[in-house]
This record gives structure tokens, sequence and C-alpha cells, in this order.
């Protein structure tokens, strides 16, 4: 069925195939099919295939995401605080600690059993865990601690804290800020009116913005930096030591970067590395002559580094942390010291040394500290640490093992409870017997130690393949769904051009197509499925996922079989540019650099067309295109340079990047910001009335649509974000305050009425954009009337449209953001009219070419005929959307997110509007560039009164090259964070490059749907009504 | 300026007058290929010399590496890299001097050969011709860099620093592009004007070279256009090496787009041949 397309139906009679010029013909006859496509208006067919695609993007980019995207939900529940209702389980053996992080601290750096050869520069060098652990095998203990990746330093501190695996999403209340919000040892400690200080690596002071009460943050960005951050730690670290100070805090974290610097910049087998863990020795060895017998050392990595000195991975190096636990006053394991437990033989050594996971210490730092374990946590205590009592071990062992079955059941993984249901049982029975038994038997506690191990080392296996893992299967199969998405879009695309005004019989085709693909296989598989394990996501997952490959495959192949390359001398510049353009977009993506500095890419892009175009603009048929062509591009490329200039640079930017995206708060915006914002809003519509002037379009409801309505609602949006200044704004009086927080809140539900409500209305009941002239007879006889305004009657309606959602998107935007959407909207406009000459001159050049007499032409064919839309024409557009983007103060990080849209005129978060209005802010650029897509196919369009005109079909064709476009950026993000799953910057770049371009896909969907639904159809209806044109 | 023509004598070619072109269309200067292949790879040699050597000569500044000095780049690359803006200097001075013997050849080429006339007044007349149009090809190298400052800008150029920098890639790329075509073709007269203004824009916007000649002046001008668009490329990667400083790369690959393109004329010349 999928098999034949439609040939070309040519319109002329002489006209090539894939020439692109459609001339009017009568609306043709209904298809002559009985089937009930038949029924379907053109409108309703574009729709459906609309649908069609966002629906494949929907399944691949749900299958993909739940392959890739690992997410964990943050528990919001603490372990309830110890007193004397509810005491320490095991009694505390310290009462104060020092826990020094030495970033990157690898095993082998302080094993006394390096790997042979031993390396000069790293081995032996930070000697003082092993010189000690040989003098006081109960006093000092060392570890390998196998650290969970990512191994970036961030996750490992939360691993650290809370005891708890990292993933790259924990779905949590609090999305906004990077601040842990789970039950950490930090809270912990500080529910126990202990003081908490703090130095070094600033991840910390993000982390637990309030927790510390002396705090030393130093900058931990700058990797060139060796030195800054150590030296300010050993400053502030030693005189708390001093025993005048002693009582000032209970708790000291230090954070050292050096180590970590020295690998980054030039690797661990450098004499660098070694003068850096020389300074670590020495610094211990101040630490341990100056530290008291109530106070426990903790010294570790936290994570290693590989042979270059990079981290971030899985690989062995890379997850071996080194630990050391050092005692003065009363031992930490009995006098043997470590024995018994997982060993762990570090590569190229030959004795083995005790492994633990690094989350381990926190159960154990909890207990012994005595404080209760946090709720998050899933590691188990360290034997050894209380080994010295049986009873005591069995007691630490068990009340681990009971707070990570409570966690268990706050989260309520039905699976993970199912298979821990066994392993728990045994536990209480052990427990049962131990308590049934009156004397503590030692081999009783020795089982209930064992049974009740076995349950928290089991619960974190399961959870860590419930966190940890990618799906390979889900990420292929998303993949191949989006993948495959892209030649149906071509497919789709080619059949909509070629079959030209009688698109709909091909679109009828591709939807029976479609239909039967999806009703006649894929509910086999998904009924047996279902049925088989009782499941109905399942039977829905699988018959989704059926059906699209299926479809996508039926609907690819007649592409394959009539396979043409097009002919070379048809590749002039104009038509390759923009697939070009695509590939470079999507092939940029597979380098964490590109995917950074995707800003600067995406302005270097858009920069390339208006230039290919001003070069070729010489070769215009006439000088008034020339110029035009010149006038326009020139200035398009002017607006977007500046447009682009504002920007919120991301951190991996600096020190490269300058912020000028002035937001309320930190850079302060300036004032000519806001001034300029104020001026731009009042001023824009004389702009924009300048693009409908020459075709005299700015007439019917035009001039108050643009000149009243809109502008002062765009005054209005410049004014709340003013007001918004303002309530922040020193100066003010603080009584003020309540005044202009009233006056912001009502301005914004004002101007949300008048852009949901007033200006719909009015474009939606009022005519087209003409007027009517009565030419002045002399003679009195019948006058002569002329339609103002009718060159661009679909244009000039239609941007009418586009201006509801821009204002709306405007609103929610903050001051600099405004400006450059403004720009980018008369950015947007100079490329439709640059489009526009230029199919001018293609006609101009045809009809040249026709015409047999030279230097005359029929005039007639140039204003009635219509050049077919190309690619390219859309790629700028959709580059102004990233530029958009990313000058609306915005980047590919989750922190760029303005969390302050939310309160545009809600004084509080309220569901369901405030993530929608952020949503708006982050996606309104693409939003608008999707919106502004029929423009270019209506521009400048006249109607042919009393006949057809193909825009719904250009519209169309434009519609699945924009989508295109989108989900090739789209599937090379995903495949590029797929592929590259395992970088280090996977979960900084990749990832969430991956997740805006998955938004912003599914956003341009539903903007194109509105865009031929909405907005064309009423275009199209007012023209009908008027002028008895159909759009077909 | 070492413009000198070629005193060695000239292949025999067709004699036509190139200014009775009006009525009968002029055959097309043939392009001696072998020498112009010759020529090139010597033009092309002198080119990279320009740009590996000369930026050497500065005496005296203790030259040390920029950046990332725990990554040493070879020491043969650190008088290039230490600071780009001496370098883009010389290279521009070198480059000059080279684009003008380049568009003296071309010069030659196209003009075909004609009985060298040697009395004192027809030289003096000739001097003057060169003159005069070593003249207008320095005004038009220098309009072009004003127009592709903006336009490298528009690229993504800071707007705010590396000024410098900017001007010099600009007039780095005028020379490439507008030096040997003017030099060559000269500017359209008033008297020649759509006849000759209709053959830069077929030559330039429409790229539709047809004599080896054309060719030999379109193909490096395309060339250097696609060679500094990909050569942008390499900027923004964290790769960290002093090579990549802004406008280095631009400019290499713009100049080896420039000689890929020169042997691309030559070859599809040489097929069509």
């Amino acid at each position: 069925m999928a098999g034949k397309r439609p040939s070309s139906t040519a319109v002329g009679p002489s006209e090539p195939t894939d020439s692109p010029t459609s001339t009017p013909v009568p609306a043709p006859s209904p298809s002559s099919g009985s089937t009930w496509t038949s029924n379907l208006s053109r409108r309703s067919l574009a729709l459906i295939l609309l649908l069609y695609i966002a629906a494949l993007h929907l399944t691949g980019l749900y299958v993909f995401t739940k392959g890739f995207l690992l997410t964990r939900l943050t528990i919001p529940a603490v372990s309830p605080p110890y007193n004397l209702d509810h005491p320490p389980a095991v009694p505390p053996t310290h009462s104060k600690a020092v826990i020094l992080i030495i970033d990157a601290l690898r095993t082998d750096f302080i094993s006394p059993y390096p790997p042979t050869p031993p390396s000069p520069y790293h081995h032996g060098v930070l000697s003082l865990p092993s010189e000690l652990t040989a003098l006081d095998p109960s006093r000092s203990l060392i570890f390998n601690a196998f650290s969970d990746p990512p191994t970036s330093t961030m996750q490992r501190i939360k691993g650290i804290t809370t005891g708890s695996l990292p993933t790259f999403i924990d779905v949590g209340a609090n999305f906004a800020s990077t601040a842990i919000d789970e039950d950490s040892i930090i809270s912990q400690l500080i529910a126990a009116n202990k003081t908490l200080g703090f130095m070094g690596d600033d991840t910390w002071a993000n982390l637990f913005p309030t927790s510390f009460a002396l705090s030393h943050p130093y900058d931990s960005f700058n990797v060139e930096d060796l030195h800054t951050v150590d030296n300010g730690v050993i400053e502030h670290l030693i005189p708390y030591l001093q025993s005048e100070n002693a009582s000032r805090w209970d708790v000291l974290i230090g954070h050292f970067l050096g180590v970590d610097h020295v690998g980054h910049r030039v690797g661990p087998e450098r004499d660098t590395m070694q003068a850096k863990l020389e300074q670590m020795d020495n610094v211990l060895r101040e630490v341990v002559e100056l530290m008291d017998e109530h106070t426990l050392l903790v010294v570790m990595g936290d994570h290693g580094m590989d042979s270059k000195g990079n981290h971030g991975g899985d690989s062995e190096l890379e997850v071996a942390a080194g630990t050391w636990l050092y005692s003065k006053g009363a031992p930490l394991a009995t006098a043997s010291g470590s024995n018994g437990g997982e060993t762990y033989l570090f590569p190229g050594s030959t004795t083995p040394i005790r492994h633990i996971d690094q989350i381990d210490l926190v159960p154990t730092l909890s207990l012994l500290l005595g404080i209760p374990i946090p709720f998050n946590n899933l590691g188990s205590v360290i034997p050894e640490c209380f080994a010295h009592d049986p009873v005591l071990l069995e007691r630490a062992t068990r009340v681990n093992a009971e707070q990570i079955k409570r966690y268990i059941a706050e989260y309520g993984d039905a699976e993970i409870e199912a298979a821990l249901s066994a392993s728990w049982t045994k536990a209480e029975r052990s427990a049962g017997a131990l308590e049934s038994s009156s004397a503590a038997s030692s081999s009783a506690l020795r089982q209930s130690v064992e049974a009740h191990r076995e349950f928290s080392q089991l619960a974190l296996r399961q959870l860590r393949a419930l966190w940890a893992q990618f799906s390979l299967p889900h990420i292929l199969t998303g993949l191949l769904i989006l993948g495959l998405s892209i030649p149906v879009l071509i497919t789709l695309y080619l059949g909509v051009r070629n079959s030209s005004v009688k698109w709909d019989v091909f679109a009828r085709i591709s939807i029976e197509t479609i239909v039967m693909t999806t009703v006649v296989v894929p509910p086999l598989p998904a009924v047996v499925l279902g049925v088989l394990f009782q499941d109905l996501g399942l039977a829905a997952q699988t018959f989704a996922i059926t059906a699209a490959i299926l479809s996508e495959i039926a609907l690819v192949l007649p592409l394959l079989l009539e396979r043409s390359l097009p002919s070379l001398s048809s590749l002039y510049v104009e038509r390759w540019i923009g697939p070009a353009i695509l590939f470079v977009h999507t092939a940029s993506f597979a380098s964490n650099s590109f995917i950074m500095w995707e800003d600067r890419v995406v302005m270097f892009l858009a920069a390339t067309i208006p230039v290919v175009y001003l070069v070729k603009a010489m070769a215009a048929p006439t000088t008034d295109m020339r110029l035009r062509i010149g006038f326009l591009c020139a200035g398009s490329l002017f607006i977007t340079r500046l447009v682009g200039a504002i920007t919120i640079c991301r951190e991996e930017q600096q020190p490269y990047c300058r912020v000028t995206f002035f937001s309320g708060s930190q850079p302060v915006a300036p004032l000519w910001g806001l001034a300029l914002a104020l001026l731009l809003a009042v001023q824009v519509a004389r702009a924009v009335a300048q693009f409908l002037i020459p075709s005299k379009s700015l007439a019917g409801p035009a001039r108050s649509f643009l000149g009243i309505a809109w502008r002062w609602i765009l005054a209005a949006n410049a004014i709340y974000w003013i007001l918004e200044f303002l309530e922040a704004y020193e100066g003010l009086q603080p009584a003020r305050v309540p005044f202009v927080k009233a006056a912001k809140l009502y301005l914004a539900r004002i101007s949300y009425g008048a852009i949901l409500l007033a200006l719909p209305y009015y474009w939606a009941t009022s005519g087209l954009c003409i007027s009517i002239e009565r030419g002045q007879s002399q003679t009195g006889e019948e006058a002569p009337v002329t339609v103002l305004g009718f060159a661009n009657a679909y244009g000039s309606t239609y941007l009418l449209f586009v201006l509801i959602p821009f204002a709306l998107v405007h609103l929610v935007t903050q001051p600099m953001g405004q400006v450059a959407l403004i720009g980018l909207f008369v950015a947007t406009l100079l490329h439709v009219e640059v489009v526009d000459v230029q199919r001018d001159a293609i006609l101009m050049r045809r009809s040249f070419a026709n015409s047999s007499e030279p230097g005359a032409f029929d005039s007639s064919s140039v204003q009635t005929a219509l050049v077919r839309p190309s690619f390219t024409d859309v790629v700028p557009l959709a580059l102004i959307g990233f530029i958009g983007f990313f000058s609306t103060g915005h980047q590919a990080v989750l922190t760029s997110i303005q969390w302050k849209a939310a309160f545009v005129g809600f004084p509080e978060v309220t569901y369901p509007y405030s993530p929608l209005l952020v949503i708006l802010n982050t996606w309104g650029p693409f939003l608008l560039s999707a919106l502004s897509l029929p423009l270019l196919a209506l521009w400048q369009v006249s109607p042919r009164p009393q006949s057809t005109i193909p825009v719904l079909a250009h519209t169309l064709q434009l519609a699945l090259a924009f989508i295109t476009y989108h989900t090739g950026v789209l599937f090379s993000a995903a495949l590029c964070a797929a592929w590259l799953r395992r970088h280090l910057m996977v979960w900084k770049v990749f990832a969430p490059r991956f997740m805006l371009a998955g938004v912003t896909l599914l956003v341009v969907d539903v903007g194109v749907m509105l865009a031929v639904f909405v907005g064309l159809g009423v275009t199209s209806w007012k023209v009908w009504r008027t002028f008895k044109c159909e759009s077909i | 300026m070492p413009a000198r023509t070629r005193p060695k004598a000239q292949p025999s070619g067709p004699k036509t007058n190139s200014s009775s072109s009006v009525t009968t269309p002029p055959p097309p200067p043939s392009l001696p290929l072998r020498e112009y292949f010759a020529l090139l790879s010597y033009h092309s040699a002198l080119l990279i010399a320009s740009f590996l050597f000369l930026p050497r000569s500065t005496k005296g500044t203790r030259l040390s590496q920029r950046s990332s000095a725990d990554r040493p780049e070879h020491p043969f690359l650190t008088p290039l890299t230490a600071n780009p803006l001496r370098t883009m200097a010389w290279h521009v001075v070198g480059l000059a001097v080279c684009v003008t013997w380049w568009g003296q050849h071309l010069r030659t080429w196209r003009a075909g050969s004609k009985t060298r006339d040697d009395s004192p007044a027809s030289r003096q007349k000739r001097r003057r011709a060169l003159a005069d149009r070593l003249l207008e090809t320095a005004a038009t190298t220098l309009f072009g860099t004003v127009i592709l400052v903006p336009v490298i800008f528009a690229f993504g150029a800071p707007l705010d620093s590396h000024f410098g920098h900017t001007v010099f890639l600009a007039l780095h790329l005028s020379l490439l592009l507008v030096w040997p075509v003017i030099h060559a073709l000269g500017i359209p007269s008033a008297e020649s004007a759509i006849l000759d203004r209709f053959r830069l824009s077929r030559l330039f916007c429409q790229f539709g070279a047809e004599t080896p000649l054309e060719r030999a002046l379109v193909y490096p001008a395309v060339g250097t256009l696609i060679g500094a668009w990909i050569g942008a490329a390499p900027l923004p990667l964290d790769w960290d090496r002093p090579w990549q400083s802004y406008p280095l790369t631009v400019t290499v690959s713009s100049l080896l787009g420039y000689i890929v393109g020169g042997y691309a004329s030559w070859a599809h010349s040489a097929l069509e041949a």
C-alpha cells in the first residue's frame, strides 16, 4: 500500500518534476478512493501527519529516557534524633571528628602495599597512614573505598554525606537549587547540636549552604591553580586544631583540591604530584600532632584518578579511593587491626588491603560519633570498628539493617521489596533467636550479624542496579524509533513537495499505511505479553514500540526502493547549504566543547546563510532586488550578532565569557537594560508596521491590533519587570514594597487577560488586513475598486496571530531576554522578506527564460505563480530559535532554568500554571520560531479569488522540514549522550543537552500543530470568507 | 614592492587586443598550464613560508609559551603562537608581497603575450598602467578589509576585545580574496562597466568560471572562504593548545583552502585540456 506514491502531479504542461513553481489549478476533485480517509479535510490530514510524527517522538523519547536517564526519588524523611527516650544504639567512641578529603586520593597513594614497581612520584610519598598503621594497627585503619561512579566530586560528596548512590536526576521537592535536602550526616550532626566547620572546595558550601557555623569556601573551578585551595585549607585548619580553639567546633571538614588539580593538569607521573603529596603528608603530620584523644581523624579521597590523572568514569583506578581512619584515644579496632572482611588487590600490588564501599563510612561515622544513621543511607557499618565487642557489633549491624529496611519501605519500589523480603525474614529470624536465648551466645550473635549484613549489602546491590545501570535495550530501541523518524520525515517532506497541489492523495495513502501497520500486527504481541504478564502498562508499551517501528519502516521503504539522487547541476549552493548546516549542527554534538559553546556555534551557523545570500545577491535580476537582499541580510546579520552577545555563561565557558544577561539579582540589571527593554517594547510595533506598509497591509484590524493593543501590552510586560527590579531596589522605602508587589501582580494579570482573551478574540473575529479604496471618478461613473493589502492578505493576517504568543513569551521573559526576543522577531521578519525577494528573483529569471521576446515577460504570471519553499528556507528560522534560547539567558544546563518566571502573575507556586510559565520562559523562543513558520509560506502571497492556492501544502512542507531539523538535533544529542554514557562529561554536558533537545522537539511539534491548525486554519478561513479562495 | 613583470618569453598564444572585446568576444587568454602549475607550487610554498618563518623575525623579545605550560608545544610553534597579533602582522606583510607577485602573473597571463614594444614611451606607459593597477588593487583590498571586519564580527568574533586580531584576519582574507582578482582584472571601469561587472558577478556570485584563467581566480577564492569557515571549528575545542588562539586557525585554514583551490583550478583545467 505504501509502495506507491503518486508521482508528481505536475501543474504546468511542460513543468519538469522538480520545478519549484506551481501555478493555480482548479480545485482537485475529491480523491476517488472510497476509504474513510477521503472524508478528511486537508487540514485534518496535515494535523494527523503532524500528530503521527509527534507520537513517534513521544514514544522514542519515552523509551530512550527510560533506559538512559537514571532517576532516583529523594525522600524527605529523616531519622529521629537520639534523646533520653531513644538512646544511641551503640555508645559513641569519639565526640569530635576531623574529616579531611583529599580530592582524587587514590588507594595506592596511601597504601602500605603499592604496586611494583612503585612510582617515585606518588607511591610512598604520603606515608604517614602506613607508618601509623604499622605502629598501632588498632588505632589506624587503611581501606580501599569503592566510590560509585560517576566519580565526580559533587556526586561523591553527596554519597559521603547521605550514604546514598548518585544518579543524574534526584527527583525531589527542591529541583531548583543544588542544596542537598535529604537526610545526611551533616543534618544529623546539626540536629545533635554539633558545631560544624568547613574549609576548602566550595562545592560543600553549595550543597550545604546553611549548615556550617565556620565556613571558608574556595573556588573549585580553576584547575590551573594548584595551591590556593590547599593553602587556604591549611591556613584555617591548623589554628582550629590548637587547643585554645578546640571548643569552637565539634566536626571539621577540610577538602583539599591540589592533588586532583595536579592530576588533571599533568597527571600523577610528575614531580608536581610528588611535591603535592609531600605537602599533604606534612599537613597530616601536623594534624595528627595537634589533635586530641577525643577526636576521630578521617582522611579520604572522594574518588581516584586514572593513569592520566582524570576521573569521572567507572574505571578501576577511578573508583579506588584511599581511606584512612585514625584515632589517638579509643581504639578503632581490635589489636590485630583489620582482619577478615572483603579485600582488594590494587592493580600491580601483591598484597591485598581491606575493601569497603565508600558509603560504608556514613553509618560507621554516625555510630562512632553518636548520631543516628541518615535515613537514606545504604552503606553497611565497617565491622572492624565495633569488633571489640560482639554485642555492640551485632547491635550496630542490626540498627544499620533496620534503617535500610525503613528506607526501602519508604521508597516503595515493589520489585525491590519483593527481592529483599526473604533476606529480611532471615535477618529477623536470627534476631529473634538471639533475643529468645537469654545469654547471648557468640554463634547466635555471629549469625545475626551475618544475616543483617547480608540484607544490607543485598539492598545496596539491588538499588545500585535500579539506579546506576543503563538499560541498553531501551536506549537502542529509543534510538531506533527516533532515528527512523528522520527518514520518515524526509519521505513525507519529499512526498508533499513532489505531489504539489495533490499532496492530499499522498497524505491519505501515508495515513492509511500508518493505520494499517498500526492496527494489524502490533496488537498481537501487545495482547500476548499483556495477558502473559498481567500487565496493562507492558502491553501498551509493546504496542507503542512495535507500532512505531513498523509504521516507520512501512513509510520509509518506498524511499529506499525508488532512490534517485538529485542531479549535481541542481545542487546549487542555496539548496545544499541548509542541509549542510543541519549536518554540521548535529555533528557538533559529538564534542563536549561544541556543546558547551553551542551559543557561539549557532551564531556562526546562522551567519553563514545570510552571508551566502549576500554574495549571491549581486546576481539578482534587478538592482532593487540586489539592494533589498543586501540590506535585509546585513540587517539580520547585525541583529543576530548583537542579540547573540547577550548570554549567561556556562561555568565551563569561563574565563572566556562575560555575563551580559542581567537577571534581576546578580549581576543586577543596569538601568539602561531596563530602559532599553521598555523602549523596544514600545517601539517594536513601528518596526513590525514597516514590514506591512510596503504591501499596504497596515489596514483593517492591523493598525489598532499592532499599534494600540499589542504595543501597550508589550509596554506593560516591560513595566512588570521594571517593578520587579524596583521591588529589590535598595533605595525603595520598605513601606512601599507591598504596593509595588501588588502593582506588579495585577499588571501581569491584566497582561495575561489581554493576551489570552482580548487579542485572540479580536484577531479571530476581525477581518483581513485589507482596506477598500474607491477611486474618485470624475465623471461619476462606476468607480474602480482597489483592494489595498490584497497582495499580502495571507501574510499580514497570520502575522497578527504570531504577535499573540509573542506577547505571552515576552511577558515571562526577563528584561534582557525581552530585548533579545524583540530583536530576533525583527530578524525573523527580515528573513521572511529575504526569502520572498529571492522567490521573486527566481520567478523573474524563469519568466525571462521562458518568454520568447527578450526583455519582456509576462508580469501576471509572476504575480500569481508561487515558488515552492525549500529546506534551506527554514534553517535560519530554526537557528533563530536556538539563538533566542541562549540569548534569553538559558544554557543547556539545569541551573540556568529561570524559576522567577513561575511567579509572573502568581504570588506563590500555583499548579499547573507555574511549571507552564517556566516552560514558556525556557522554550518560548523555540515555540515562537515554530509559530512563525507559516509566514515563510504565506508572506506576500495574494489570494486567488474563486480559486485555490497551495499555501497549506507549502506550510506543511516547511513544517516537516522544520521538524526534521529539530529531530536531527535530538537524534544526534541522544546518540552522542548514549554513546558517550561513560564519558566524564556525560552528566554535565551530554545528558542535559539531550534533555533540552527532547523537550524542544516536543515543544516544536506542538508549536507547528498550533501554527498549522489554528493560525493557518483561521487565516485561511478568513481569506475564504472574503475572497472565496481555498487554501489547499 | 617586487612587482616585477616576468622577463621570460611568453608562450605564443592568440594575439588579441583585449580592448576589442566589445564587438567580438575575445578568445580566452590561454593559461599556460605547466607554467601555472610550477608557479602555483612556488607561490604556495612562499605563502606557507610567509606564515611559518616571517613571524620568527622578531629578535630580542623573550618568547615563551602562552598557556598550559604543562603541555609543551613543539618549540617550532612557540614564536608563532606566543603573540598572534605579531604573527599576523608579519604574515600579512609577507602575504602582500606574495599576492602582488602572483597577481602580476595573473595579469600577464590575462593580457596574453603581446609583441614587446621596448620603446621608452611604451615602457613608460606600461609602468604607469601598472602603478595605477597596483594602486586601485590596494585600495580595493583595503575596502574589502573594511567590509570583511563586520562579516567576521557577524560570525561571532568578540565585539569588545581582540579588535586588532579581527582586523588582521580581515586584511589577510582580503589579500587572498580581493587582491589577485582585482590585480588581474582591474576594477570595472566606466566604459566597460556592464560587461566587466557582469563577468565579476558571474564569477563570484554564481561561481560560473569558464576559462582556465577564470578558474585560477575563482577557485582559490572559494577555497579561501570554505577554508576560513572550517578554520573556526578548532577555536572552541578544549584541547588547550596555544595554536588554537584566534585568529591563527582561521588564517592557516583559509591559506590552505586558497592553495587547494589553486590546485583544484589547475586540475580542472588540465583535465579539460
